[in-house]
């Protein structure tokens, strides 16, 4: 009955060994927990600012909070006030309160065309103050693609309105220039008989100037020199040849003080 | 007996209007160019006066009439001189003074305006010997010219500081010009002889005289000569001690503004400091 012993050695002091295993593998999971809190930043101390908005439409519970596009916290509650607005909490970590002051402002927007809506706090100038936890942050929407789209529908109603108008008003010209092209033919044939009268009557003018002006101009040149004649005899005759300066041909003058310089000075006595 | 009268007063009329002989055509056309030339120069156009010229001579040149050569040569020259060209103004009266067709009237007036010349290039000497010749030649015809050649010598005179020789070469000029009715160039004898009073400290004489050229002055319309008087005036009331210095100036202020005269107003200005801030 040796071979039967009931205390075998090997489980001497075994509730003792399950113990010590049982400690070491629960201290090895608070170990691990706490590490992954620290990395995910569970346990890091954490600041709290709201806005109020008139809609919480796209804003959800744990939506990340960013600045610069890093994430800084996340909304951490959302609330209806009496006013029937509502109260957006973020949850921002302490140690990047010290970028956020009293005239940063936090605004909802996406991150790309079709990305996540997430918040993002602009950091404000180093002239104003930090903002105090629980304080309030100023908010603002950013303007969505369908508001995009009704403002840009907006501006372009108008301009569809004067096209529809500009091209009414060209169908319009473009009959009467139909009408005007219809009508050019006799135009022309005007025009033809315009030009066939013109050319005769320079015809005309080109005969008579060949044969008339010389003669012409002979005639009233010989008048002017027989004139001249009459003229010149007169003009030599008593007393009226006193009253002409016959022409001579002078030289012309040199003043002898032409150029001179103001009086001498006086000699001093 | 009335148709005696009458007929003989008819033969005196017919007698009276007989014509002088008419001038050839060419000659006619030579003086159109001289007057073309002589309006143009007033103007200032000289290239257009030089051109105007340069054509009557060539055709004066062509019937070989001396004196219309003589004449266009002198305008020639004379154009050349505002233009500034010196050495081409130097060899036209070359031409005029070589030229023994020329009459020697013409080549007293081409040693006249060379001895003008040599005296604005500050040459008194060279001046002093053309001016000479001129006289030489002008004196015994007396020439149109010679008072104005005695105002030159008067001017010459007063540069070299020779008071008595200014004043006797102004007075000869005085009558010359008066001679022939010159008026410019007697109020310049006038002129010369009050400048002369003032440099031999002779105020009260050269103020009387400054007055009398003023008159003269103001009836040929000579501005610049205006301002001039009204300075020779200032100077000689201020040797006075008269009290209307500044008058004067400011009578010779006003008309150099009148004719935007830079430089004359200028020159008023420092008789001004000169005379009143003394």
């Amino acid at each position: 009955m040796t071979l039967l012993q009931d205390e075998d050695l090997r489980f001497r002091r075994l509730s003792r060994k399950i113990g010590i295993f049982l400690s070491i593998a629960a201290l090895g999971i608070v170990i691990t927990l706490i590490s992954i809190g620290v990395q995910q930043k569970l346990i890091t101390p954490k600041s709290q600012v709201f806005f109020v908005t008139d809609s919480g439409r796209e804003i959800v519970q744990g939506m990340a909070v960013k600045l610069s596009g890093f994430r800084i916290g996340k909304v951490k509650r959302l609330e209806l006030t009496e006013q029937a607005a509502v109260k957006v909490t973020l949850e921002i970590q302490s140690e990047y309160m010290k970028w956020v002051r009293q005239d940063s402002k936090a605004r909802l927007l996406k991150e790309g065309v079709i990305g996540d809506t997430v918040i993002e706090v602009a950091p404000g100038s180093e002239k104003s103050p930090q903002i105090v936890d629980s304080n309030q942050i100023a908010f603002e929407r950013e303007v969505g693609m369908a508001q995009l789209v009704d403002q840009l529908y907006d501006d372009v109603r108008p301009l569809i309105a004067d096209v529809r108008s500009v091209v009414q008003r060209t169908d319009g010209l473009l009959k009467r220039a139909d009408s005007l092209l219809a009508s050019l033919p006799s135009s022309q044939q005007h025009l033809d008989a315009v030009l066939s009268s013109a050319q005769r009557n320079l015809q005309n003018l080109e005969k008579t100037t060949a044969t008339e002006l010389p003669a012409t101009v002979r005639r009233g040149r010989e008048v002017i020199d027989s004139s001249k004649k009459v003229v010149d005899s007169l003009s030599r005759t008593w007393p009226i040849s006193n009253n002409i300066d016959q022409p001579k041909a002078g030289v012309l003058p040199l003043d002898s003080y032409g150029n001179a310089t103001p009086p001498p000075r006086a000699p001093q006595k | 007996m009335k148709r005696v009268i009458y007929g003989l007063i008819v033969l005196w009329l017919t007698a009276c209007s007989s014509a002088p002989p008419p001038r050839p055509p060419l000659e006619d056309n030579a003086l159109q160019w001289t007057q073309r030339g002589q309006d143009a120069f007033r103007r200032g156009e000289w290239q257009e006066a030089l051109d105007a010229y340069q054509e009557g001579l060539r055709i004066y040149a062509s019937i070989e009439q001396g004196d219309g050569i003589g004449v266009e040569l002198l305008n020639i020259a004379t154009v050349q001189y505002a233009m500034g060209d010196i050495v081409a103004m130097d060899k036209t009266l070359d031409r005029v003074l070589n030229n023994v067709g020329v009459p020697a009237v013409h080549r007293a007036e081409a040693a006249y305006r060379r001895a003008y010349a040599k005296l604005n290039a500050a040459d008194a000497d060279g001046a002093a010997a053309w001016l000479e010749q001129a006289l030489q030649r002008c004196a015994p015809i007396d020439c149109a010219a010679l008072g104005a050649m005695y105002n030159l010598r008067a001017r010459l005179a007063l540069l070299r500081g020779d008071t008595v020789v200014a004043d006797t070469d102004a007075r000869r000029a005085a009558e010359a010009n008066r001679r022939h009715g010159d008026q410019i160039e007697e109020a310049n004898s006038q002129r010369l002889l009050a400048d002369a009073a003032l440099r031999s400290a002779n105020g009260a004489q050269a103020l009387a005289l400054y007055e009398q050229t003023l008159t003269l002055d103001k009836a040929t319309a000579q501005t610049r000569k205006i301002v001039l008087d009204l300075l020779g005036a200032a100077r000689a009331a201020a040797m006075l001690g008269r009290t209307d210095v500044v008058a004067y100036l400011e009578r010779a202020r006003s008309v150099a503004e009148s004719i935007d005269d830079a430089v004359l107003a200028q020159q008023v200005d420092a008789t001004r400091r000169e005379l009143v801030q003394k």
